[in-house]
């Protein structure tokens, strides 16, 4: 066990001198690095190769030189013996030249010869034909020679001999046989150099191949490890996008840069987790203190309203049973029960509006009515009451002009800002309303002659509670009135601001954007299709019956076309390519301000009893029967005819 | 007329006696929803006036009863709940008006009148 150790630890201990490879760069660095060794592994054989190679071509040379020598040896003794025998023959000593040239340079051949003989045996062989033709000389063609110098005819006994010719033959043997080793070495060599060309090529290609792919194998694993990585975290990220914030992601410690983007990544969902935790722990407490607060609020003032009913009811009926009966005094405090009941009252009601509005819960029920039907019910008690005072009241209507409100809250509004004028306007002076269309907008304007209040204090007003002239005026106000008018004014998105000067009056403007609907009913039928062959048809049946018509092909266009100005009617395929038509149909039907618009739905189905019920006139399948869309498309230019001829009377 | 007034507080009763006596009808208290119930089905009342809030069956059940139990009766009822969605709720339980307190004289006999009308 003790050696196992041993060896575990050494193991432990050479792994860790190996350089972590962590980072990304480090990994393809090292793939680079491996693929190089290869290449330079490969360059090392082929060297290898081309050394053995280059050996080889040496060898062949030498054995060239060798065979080259040996035809120059050849040679020489050839012009030796024609020499000598040229001599022999004619006695001039000039035929003698080849044999003193060929003498001269022999040692010259023999010893390249020599010299290049590859192998101990070559070399005897060289010196055995050096020894012959050392002897050839010697004893033949010296004597030769010298017996011809003498005369007569010993030189032509001497070649008659034979002995020369012999001499001559065994050289020339020799000579052949060291020639035929040398032939067979070449032959040898060339074989030898063919296989080892061939092999160099096999080599170079197998090497070039697998430097190649083992580059490929490390790029792509490293690319594999990254987009693999890469892909798991990019859909942990789409989870935690989708809201998804239970998934954890795997995550590796001490690995590459990925790894630690994934650890980050997960550390930054846990901490989502928690934040979206405590946020929803947080709304769920907002949530429910509002609903306490809510409750405190509706029961306090049921409770409040208890005792007021009795407080108001009695002093009315003793008003009304006394009436006559009282002296002026007591009526006066009658009146007063009375007036302080209602004052109560009004309290309670903007307190419940202000929190209701405060948390929200206020929705506006917005209508379309035009400017004297909104203003009717306002103008009329503003009148009486600026009358009871002594004051001039005027309204002016600007033009007449459609708007869509919460004819309530607006009312109230007026209302409120009416009765304040009235309020603190002394008697003599004079109260106006105006109310416009202006640009898309709804404006109106309070103004009074009145006591005004510092420009300086111009926003405070709009605080609960801020009150200005107290004491100064008769009437008291609850102090709600205008925190709760600013509410609701911004409740339709809408502005409130004030100009006044103490001693002078004071106006009040408001801004209702968007409020103003642009013009009467509309006259063209919205076509909701985006096959345009079939909206075609719907145009052409339309105009036929002499309605315009406007197309769109997706369910936004269709909204946004309605709200723009109001159509006579919708003509609506269910099945449009990026959305369904039938939510269209549902956002018509459930705003207060559309529901009453005729909807035809084209679908391809049989499902018309499910739109009938959502409001759709009826439904029409494709291929679309042009007569009963005629009789409907017929009945809404004649509905809109009608409605435009009014509008114009009025 | 013969008006049946279910209202358990008595301030409440004096007031509606107040509003209504002068007028000629003749009035019949009951202070909580059963007894209400089944004075208003032994019937013989050309109106009922109901106060939501009442101790054991409430104002707005007692309607759903006798309505359930055909009675087709003018019934009214007057409440101190002024929030959104109470009026309606009223009306689905079968009340022909509701009325939100403090009522004046004014606002009752109106809306007897109106409800009268309807049924005759």
């Amino acid at each position: 066990m003790h050696a196992l150790a041993q060896v575990a630890t050494r193991k432990e201990a050479l792994l860790s001198r190996i350089p972590r490879i962590r980072t990304v760069r480090q990994k393809i660095v090292a793939g680079y690095v491996a693929s190089l060794l290869g290449v330079v592994v490969v360059a090392v054989v082929i060297r290898a190769e081309t050394g053995r190679q280059n050996q080889l071509v040496q060898e062949s040379a030498r054995v060239e030189r060798a065979l080259l020598a040996s035809t120059e040896v050849s040679e020489r003794l050839s012009d030796m013996e024609t020499g000598v025998r040229g001599f022999v023959i004619t006695g001039f000593d000039s035929y003698l030249e080849p044999y003193l040239a060929g003498v001269r340079s022999l040692p010259a051949a023999i010893g390249a010869m020599r010299a290049n003989a590859a192998a101990p045996e070559q070399v005897a062989q060289v010196d055995n034909i050096a020894a012959l033709a050392d002897r050839w000389r010697a004893d033949v063609l010296a004597r030769e020679i010298d017996a011809r110098r003498r005369g007569g005819s010993e030189a032509a006994d001497l070649v008659a001999t034979g002995v020369g010719k012999s001499y001559f033959d065994a050289i020339r043997d020799e000579v052949e046989r060291f020639e035929a080793t040398q032939k067979q070495q070449l032959d040898a060599l060339a074989v030898l150099r063919q296989r080892t060309s061939a092999r160099q090529g096999v080599e170079l290609i197998l090497g070039a191949l697998i430097a190649a792919l083992t580059s490929l194998a490390i790029s792509l694993g490293v690319a594999r490890s990254i987009g693999r990585r890469a892909r798991a975290l990019e859909q942990a990220a789409r989870a935690v996008a989708g809201g998804d914030l239970r998934q954890r992601i795997p995550t590796r410690a001490d690995g590459d840069e990925l790894d630690d983007l994934a650890r980050s990544f997960e550390r930054m969902r846990a901490t989502l987790d928690e934040l979206v935790g405590d946020k929803d722990r947080l709304v769920r407490e907002a949530e429910s203190a509002t609903q306490a607060k809510s409750r405190f609020l509706a029961s306090v003032s049921h409770e409040l309203r208890t005792p007021l009913n009795a407080i108001l009811g009695f002093s009315d009926i003793l008003s009304e049973q006394t009436a006559g009966k009282l002296t002026a005094r007591h009526e006066r405090y009658l009146s007063n029960i009375h007036g302080a009941g209602e004052h109560l009252l009004t309290i309670i009601n903007d307190v419940l509006d202000l929190a209701k509005v405060e948390a929200g819960r206020i929705e506006l029920r917005l209508e379309i009515l035009d400017l004297a039907d909104l203003a009717r019910p306002v103008v009329a008690s503003a009148a009486q009451d600026a009358a009871s005072r002594g004051l001039a009241f005027e309204s002016h209507l600007g033009s007449d002009a459609r708007v869509r409100v919460d004819a309530v809250r607006v009312r109230q509004v007026l209302f409120n800002l009416l009765s304040n004028a009235v309020k603190f306007t002394p008697s003599g002076g004079r109260v106006e309303l105006r109310l416009a269309v202006d640009d898309g907008m709804l404006l109106a304007e309070v103004s009074d002659t009145g006591v005004g209040f510092p420009t300086e204090s111009r926003d405070r007003i709009f605080q609960p509670f801020e009150r200005f002239h107290e004491g100064k005026v008769a009437a008291p106000g609850t102090g709600l009135g205008l925190a709760l008018t600013k509410q609701l004014v911004e409740l339709h998105r809408g502005t409130i601001a004030v100009e006044t000067e103490l001693g002078r009056g004071s106006t009040f403007r408001l801004r209702f954007p968007g409020a103003a609907v642009e013009a009467p009913v509309g006259e063209r039928v919205l076509v909701v299709e985006d096959e345009t062959r079939d909206a075609e048809l719907v145009a052409a049946i339309a105009a036929d019956v002499g309605l315009a018509s406007e197309r769109v092909t997706s369910a936004a266009e269709a909204i946004e076309a309605i709200h723009r100005e109001r159509p006579s009617g919708v003509v609506l395929d269910l099945y449009l390519r990026e959305s369904h038509g039938s939510d269209v149909l549902a956002a018509i039907k459930l705003d207060p301000t559309t529901k009453d618009l005729p909807v035809v739905v084209v679908s391809v189905d049989e499902n018309s009893e499910r739109y009938r019920l959502m409001g759709a006139d009826f439904c029409l399948t494709k291929p679309l029967n042009r007569d009963e869309l005629r009789r409907w498309l017929a009945g809404l230019a004649e509905r809109s005819a009608t409605l435009a001829d009014s509008a114009h009377r009025r | 007329m013969r008006i049946l007034l279910i209202e358990d507080n008595a301030l409440n009763v004096d007031l509606f006696l107040g509003m209504l006596e002068d007028s000629g009808h003749e009035i019949v208290t009951a202070n909580d929803g059963r007894s209400g119930r089944d004075a208003a089905l032994s019937g013989g009342y050309d109106l009922v006036i109901c106060d939501v809030r009442l101790p054991g069956l409430d104002g707005l059940s007692v309607g759903r009863e006798l309505r359930a139990a055909g009675l087709t009766v003018p019934l009214i009822a007057v409440s101190a709940h002024a929030m959104a969605g109470d009026a309606q709720r009223g009306l689905d339980a079968g009340f022909d008006e509701y009325l939100t307190k403090p009522v004046s004289p004014r606002d009752l006999r109106a809306a007897i009148a109106r409800v009268s009308a309807v049924h005759s």
